[in-house]
């Protein structure tokens, strides 16, 4: 069941939200034991939030599509009263305030149900997690989920809950989603507020959202944007319609199809199911354009520098408590301690340089489309992996074709667009112009409208 | 590349107690992103402005 298939259970009243929630309580408690995809599970407060929205329905109260929907967000996400550790040994308090997305959620009337586990201190890919477990791959649980924002993905793709928040540094939303074969959705830096969302590398940092397909993606999106001057980067841009309408072809849009970078070094199941995804967007009514992007590989370096530089100073408190932090995140914080501030300075400089270089492509295209990650879920404990012709880090091959995006600050959307030979998903990435999420959900309602995804049969068939 | 920098050099000069394999992880991560960086930035006009500014007023005038 989808989430707006829920929701329209839950408006008619065939379905209560106290039964719907007290079902997936159940399936987290058999399932959380091996899938390790929540740290806290709010059992009590769900189902009192859940009566809660029964009753306010008998009183004619509709606060829209997420009304008595169970959802959860990682562990960076504070919520009043709970625990918040963002994976970490290092991080443990009661949050005294909900961070802003949860208000939100809650206003929108959100049955939260627990925060999900993640890549400790949301520094890292994998979610192999050394204090919480290692969250297992729903498709395979030998593989990875990805991360940071593993859990989020993983309980959505074993339909532990209808929707999750997640935040994404440097690709945390969409290689998870790749991976795990749901939706993920980074908006444009600034749009969904970060208050109350334990930092890593604050200009880079976005909140986003994970979820089955793009429409329930977008009922979630909508219900999180809006203006908040607690947080700094907060965007006044003006809110639009997000929700893809039906019955919309793809004539006259210009779809970039940059294969310089984006389409070298690819597993050939990706490369293939990338290709055929565009080649149904071409036969949907696009028009297909090559494009030649400014140099992404060096987008990616300004990116690690900022995020090494920032996150070391963000997390400078706990770095000598070296015991109680995994080795991956240690030695990515003694490398951002090297860094001299002339090379932050630096970077930040290219960045905006780059950046100008850039917004020269929306003139060219509407939409670029490029694989999400260049290879499908990796072994957990595997620190390098084989695509094409050579092994490479893990965590390069992971952010190589996502991380450019978080330094531009762009919105971008994974959604699945086929199995590997090995039955693992493929992730197609969907890139737009600041602040044109509209755009990029609305193509990508298209496309799963046309067939771009994974057979229900198949997702149907997951371990769990 | 003039400025090229000796990471190993740096992390001893920030006080970093690692063993040799912890140093050859943190220089190799950090000498990976240095032969695309190091030109770029050496390049970079003086009148280049970084991505992040201060602003008089901290909140509110976007």
């Amino acid at each position: 069941m989808t989430l707006r298939e829920a929701a329209v259970a839950l408006q008619e009243r065939q379905l209560s939200s106290a039964d719907l929630t007290k079902s997936l309580i159940d399936r987290i408690d058999n399932m959380n034991l091996s899938l390790h995809a929540f740290i806290t599970v709010l059992p009590q407060a769900a189902m009192d939030r859940a009566k809660l929205s029964d009753l306010e329905r008998k009183d004619h109260v509709d606060r829209g599509p997420l009304h008595g929907i169970p959802v959860a967000v990682k562990d960076a996400f504070d919520i009043r009263g709970v625990r918040t550790t963002a994976g970490s040994k290092v991080i443990d308090y009661v949050a005294t305030e909900d961070a802003a997305a949860v208000q939100a959620l809650e206003a929108a009337g959100a049955v939260i149900m627990g925060k999900l586990n993640q890549h400790e201190l949301s520094y890292g890919i994998t979610s192999n997690n050394p204090h919480f477990g290692a969250v297992r791959n729903p498709w395979d649980s030998e593989r990875i989920p990805g991360g940071s924002s593993g859990g989020s993905a993983a309980a959505v793709a074993a339909d532990l809950v209808f929707a999750t928040l997640g935040t994404d540094t440097g690709g945390s939303i969409r290689i998870p989603a790749s991976y795990c074969g749901v939706v993920g959705l980074k908006p444009t830096f600034g749009r969904i507020s970060r208050f109350g969302v334990l930092p890593l590398a604050p200009s880079l940092d976005h909140v986003g959202v994970l979820a089955r397909n793009v429409r329930d993606t977008a009922a979630v999106f909508k219900a999180l944007v809006s203006y908040d001057p607690r947080d700094p980067s907060s965007s006044r841009h003006p809110v639009v319609a997000y929700t893809p309408q039906d019955n919309v072809t793809l004539q006259g849009l210009r779809l970039g199809f940059p294969e310089k970078f984006f389409f070298e070094r690819l597993d050939p199941d990706v490369d293939s199911a990338v290709r055929g995804a565009i080649a149904r967007a071409e036969a949907l009514g696009a028009e297909i354009k090559p494009v030649r992007l400014p140099d992404i590989q060096a987008i990616n370096a300004i990116g690690y520098i900022i995020l090494l530089s920032e996150a070391a100073a963000i997390l400078e408190p706990h770095i000598e408590d070296r015991k109680r932090l995994g080795a991956d995140v240690l030695s990515l914080l003694d490398q951002g301690r090297c860094l001299p501030a002339v090379d932050y300075v630096n970077a930040q400089r290219l960045r905006r340089k780059l950046q100008l270089e850039f917004a020269k492509v929306w003139d060219e295209v509407d939409c670029l489309m490029t694989p999400t990650t260049p290879n499908t879920a990796p072994r957990i404990g595997d620190e390098l992996v084989r695509v094409r012709d050579g092994e490479q880090d893990v965590r390069v091959v992971a952010t190589r074709l996502v991380r450019a995006f978080n330094v531009l600050g762009l919105p971008a959307l994974s959604m699945p667009c086929g199995l590997s030979s090995q039955g693992l998903p493929i992730g197609l990435q969907l890139v737009a112009a600041p602040f044109q999420e509209s755009a990029l959900l609305q193509l990508g309602a298209i496309l799963e409208d046309g067939g771009i995804g994974i057979p229900p049969s198949f997702a149907q068939n997951l371990l769990w | 590349m003039k400025t090229q920098r000796d990471w190993a050099a740096l992390a001893k000069a920030n006080g970093l107690t690692v063993t040799g394999r912890e140093l050859d992880r943190l220089v190799g991560g950090l000498q990976a992103v240095e032969d695309v960086f190091r030109p770029l930035a050496d390049a970079l006009p003086p009148s280049q402005m970084p991505a992040v500014s201060f602003r008089a007023i901290p909140e509110g005038d976007e």
